[in-house]
């Protein structure tokens, strides 16, 4: 079959990008690297997720499940990466570690984006997890609520972050900050709910601004009054608003967000 | 909580008291862009007719209705409807692996003027006629075939309005029933552009061409996508109407997957878990009941909350599961927990993925030799334990599936077919099921339909370098089926693994809520009984659970051996 065609290809570019001497400058320890490459995920017993920027191999994390922190990117589409580079200089899986980081996974395809790299002698990257079935029956499906809020009630504001130029689309992790926006606002029989749509961007590394499409936060609006309305908020005491975040380089992906706001 | 770093606001004062509908012209006016509630039109669902069943109703009126006595007696493991005979508690009916059970958990049922067992509508079918006992609730393409053979094609479920390829085919010609009679597939007809739970029309993400129409139906001036009462047809098969404690079961206000909206319960207006069908349209199984009446029975009205109420009773009672191995012996004695219907109706709802609460159990009990075991038994049983742990244990890269590889897990992912299929006793998924496996997605389609032949010693049916067919358009199965063209608007997200321009035969989730990303995603089916109700995929383009392994084995590149594929067959026989 042709996609084993693919594997034996992406064994030979494997090769190439795990080999050493490429990196045309080191990452200072503690910097902040910002970029847009194709993932690449090498094909250990628990498969670990790279990008390479500037000839340098650099490692996002580990494959998980949807309790972890990080979540993986796509081969078959270029993502937006923001990391810090470890200070320690540590490398897992043949990669300068990248953390924290965050990955959004650009919607539009590229067919380029193809590599899996061969395991390669390294060991499985720290995880825990392993591909085989959990060792533990809670999963992210099965946790635990939070305790309903105790008075005296206070104004609450509860953000769901968007992946980059993403407007549709909320991890089940997101979609639990909507649904306990939503508890808070009924425990406290909330007089009003804001709701803030944000269009921000990312300062890549290279001096690029990346800029979302221009109706990005009023989609954003859209899909959480939505959601707010599908969890009982009523209607009647909801307003929203759209808002330009600035963005920096520093952390640009904590501005890509709905700020839902719950007023006593 | 994250930091905030405003520059500047623009507030809109889009208050909602007045209705969502203001509110969307406020961003309207705001952004330039449409804006919609999701939450408004995920309910609205009323006397249990969802939004799109009005339009359905229209085109089973006109469809002709074909009354014919049958030449034959009826077999005696084939239920008519009206029957006057009761449903025993507990019957075995055997199959090509051995036998399936049909377990009625609250007794015997009498199903003389039962509303599940009458023909309620014009062509003379009741809900019996396609989950059929001895097909375990469903009803496999043997059985179609047996019974065109048995009544001459005059049984209802031959019904011109879904039965047929198309109601514009000559009734009586085997032809114009030829993907029931050779796939099992009936016509399913959902209004284009879709309609919401309350009616409304969605503005869809993408537009829709047909490009091939062996049924004539999407093209027809009277059925088509271009009539006065636009339909398009997919073709389907039966799902399975038993168990459904497990189906019914979950489901919370979003979908973990995407954030999408869950459908609620009409009644209750708590949200269900939306696996009941294969684009996951209809919330309950009184919904279901009521757009099942009204289309594949041609029931020209409602049915009573009586009725809806004792067709619920029924459902929620009937178990069904392999009882017994030709080959591997009984399954319910001696047998690992989970087999058997008794197994199904005592256990609990539950997620499967782990080694604490695996979907089917352990498989310990036959990993020993057994008192009273012939030496073939005991080899039979050590391949199903051997097949379990393939399916529970193995990894493989899962690549390439919409809400799979789209939820936070990576794509591709190394995991195990216990991933997806992780609820307890039935190994569906037990968030919201639906996934773009691929068949009925091109390329994969094509391999799906074609697995016999891809695993010939000549050249694939799709090659997936030259984005060329490779086969013989005759010799081709999925040229079978309707070929859509389906083109995602720019101010849309593409779909995640196809982009913006897919070619598909059955455009599945995609046909109720009109968004790029649900094209092609089929909601998986539970693996009860998969031994009666052969072929399988929601199109049926595996004809064998051979076939149906081989295609996952294509589709993920898994390099199963060939003891791994017998070992899984074998596992797969015995639920």
């Amino acid at each position: 079959m042709s996609n084993r065609l693919c594997a034996v290809l992406a064994f030979a570019t494997g090769l190439a990008i795990a080999a050493p001497g490429h990196a045309q400058k080191a990452p200072e320890p503690g910097a902040r690297l910002n970029f847009i490459a194709c993932p690449l995920v090498r094909d250990t017993y628990v498969p670990a997720w790279l990008a390479q920027k500037d000839g340098e191999l650099y490692y996002l994390g580990p494959q998980g499940d949807l309790g972890a922190d990080f979540y993986p990117p796509q081969l078959g589409h270029k993502a937006l990466i923001e990391g810090v580079v470890s200070p320690d200089g540590e490398r897992i899986s043949g990669g300068v570690v990248l953390s924290p980081v965050k990955v959004s996974v650009l919607p539009e395809l590229d067919a380029s984006c193809n590599t899996i790299l061969p395991a390669a002698g390294f060991a499985d990257p720290p995880h825990h997890r392993t591909p085989g079935p959990s060792n533990s029956r809670e999963g992210e499906r099965n946790r635990e609520r939070p305790a309903p809020p105790q008075p005296p009630f206070k104004s609450e504001s509860f953000d769901v972050p968007f992946a980059f130029d993403v407007s549709e689309h909320l991890f089940a992790r997101d979609s639990r900050m909507v649904s306990a926006a939503a508890s808070y606002a009924a425990a406290i029989k909330a007089s009003a709910v804001e709701v803030i749509g944000y269009r921000s961007g990312a300062l890549l590394s290279d001096g690029t601004r990346l800029q979302e499409r221009a109706d990005v936060a009023s989609r954003r609006i859209g899909k959480i009054v939505g959601m707010l309305e599908h969890a009982g908020v009523d209607p009647a005491i909801v307003t929203s608003r759209t808002s330009d975040a600035d963005f920096d380089g520093v952390d640009d992906y904590q501005t890509r967000r709905v700020a839902i706001v719950v007023k006593p | 909580m994250f930091a905030k770093r405003f520059r500047k606001s623009h507030v809109h004062g889009s208050l909602l008291g007045c209705s969502a509908l203001l509110f969307a012209g406020a961003v309207i006016a705001a952004a330039g862009q449409p804006q919609r509630s999701d939450a408004e039109t995920q309910s609205g669902v009323t006397d249990n007719v969802s939004g799109h069943v009005p339009d359905q109703l229209e085109q089973a009126k006109v469809a002709p209705i074909v009354t014919r006595a049958a030449d034959a007696a009826p077999r005696s493991d084939w239920w008519s409807p009206g029957e006057d005979r009761p449903m025993l508690a507990y019957k075995e009916y055997a199959n090509e692996y051995g036998r399936v059970a049909i377990l009625n958990k609250g007794g015997q049922v009498d199903t003389k003027g039962h509303p599940f067992f009458e023909p309620l509508g014009k062509n003379g079918r009741a809900c019996i006629s396609c989950h059929q006992p001895a097909d375990g609730m469903s009803l496999s393409v043997a059985s179609i075939q047996q019974q065109w053979k048995a009544t001459g094609g005059k049984d209802p479920i031959f019904a011109a309005v879904d039965g047929m390829n198309c109601p514009t085919l000559p009734p009586a010609d085997p032809k114009s029933h030829s993907l029931l009679l050779e796939r099992g597939l009936f016509r399913i007809f959902l209004p284009w552009p879709a309609k919401a739970a309350n009616g409304k029309a969605i503005d869809p993400e993408f537009t829709i061409e047909v490009v091939r129409d062996p049924t004539g139906c999407n093209t027809s001036v009277k059925y088509g996508l271009k009539s006065d009462n636009p339909m398009i047809s997919v073709f389907r098969r039966p799902r399975v109407m038993a168990n459904m404690k497990y189906i019914t079961a979950g489901g919370g206000l979003f979908n973990i997957k995407d954030g999408s909206l869950m459908l609620k319960d009409p009644e209750t207006g708590k949200p269900v878990s939306m696996q009941l069908m294969a684009d996951g349209r209809e919330p309950t199984l009184k919904t279901q009941a009521m757009e099942a009446a009204i289309t594949h029975l041609q029931l020209n009205g409602k049915l009573t909350p009586a009725q809806l109420q004792k067709i619920q009773a029924f459902q929620n009672q009937v178990y069904s599961a392999q009882s017994f191995s030709r080959e591997g012996g009984s399954l319910t004695a001696n047998a690992p927990s989970a087999l058997g219907p008794r197994a199904v109706a005592d256990g609990e709802f539950g997620l499967g993925d782990n080694f604490a609460t695996p979907a089917f159990g352990n498989f310990d009990v036959w990993k020993k030799p057994q008192p009273g075991e012939t030496p073939s038994q005991r080899a039979f049983r050590e391949s199903v334990v051997r097949g379990h742990d393939v399916f529970f244990v193995r990894p493989f890269w899962i690549r390439d599936v919409t809400h799979l590889n789209t939820v936070g897990l990576g794509n591709p992912i190394k995991r195990t077919c216990g991933t997806c299929h992780n609820a307890k006793y039935m190994g569906n998924d037990i968030a919201p099921g639906w996934m773009d496996l691929g068949t009925t997605n091109m390329p994969w389609a094509k391999v799906a339909a074609n697995v016999a032949h891809e695993r010939a010693p000549y050249a694939p049916a799709y090659d997936q370098a030259t984005q060329k067919a490779a086969l013989p358009a005759e010799a081709d199965r999925s040229a079978e089926l309707p070929l859509f063209k389906l083109t995602c608007k720019a101010s849309a997200p593409p779909h995640p693994f196809l982009g913006r321009v897919i070619y598909t035969s059955d455009p599945g989730r995609a046909l109720i809520t009109g968004r790029c990303a649900d094209i092609g995603a089929i909601t998986m089916q539970q693996m009860r009984g998969l031994a009666a109700r052969a072929p399988y995929f929601s199109n049926g383009s595996a004809r064998t659970l051979r076939e149906l392994v081989d295609y996952y084995d294509l589709r993920f590149d898994a390099r199963y051996s060939e003891q791994e594929k017998q070992d899984l067959v074998n596992f797969l026989s015995v639920l």
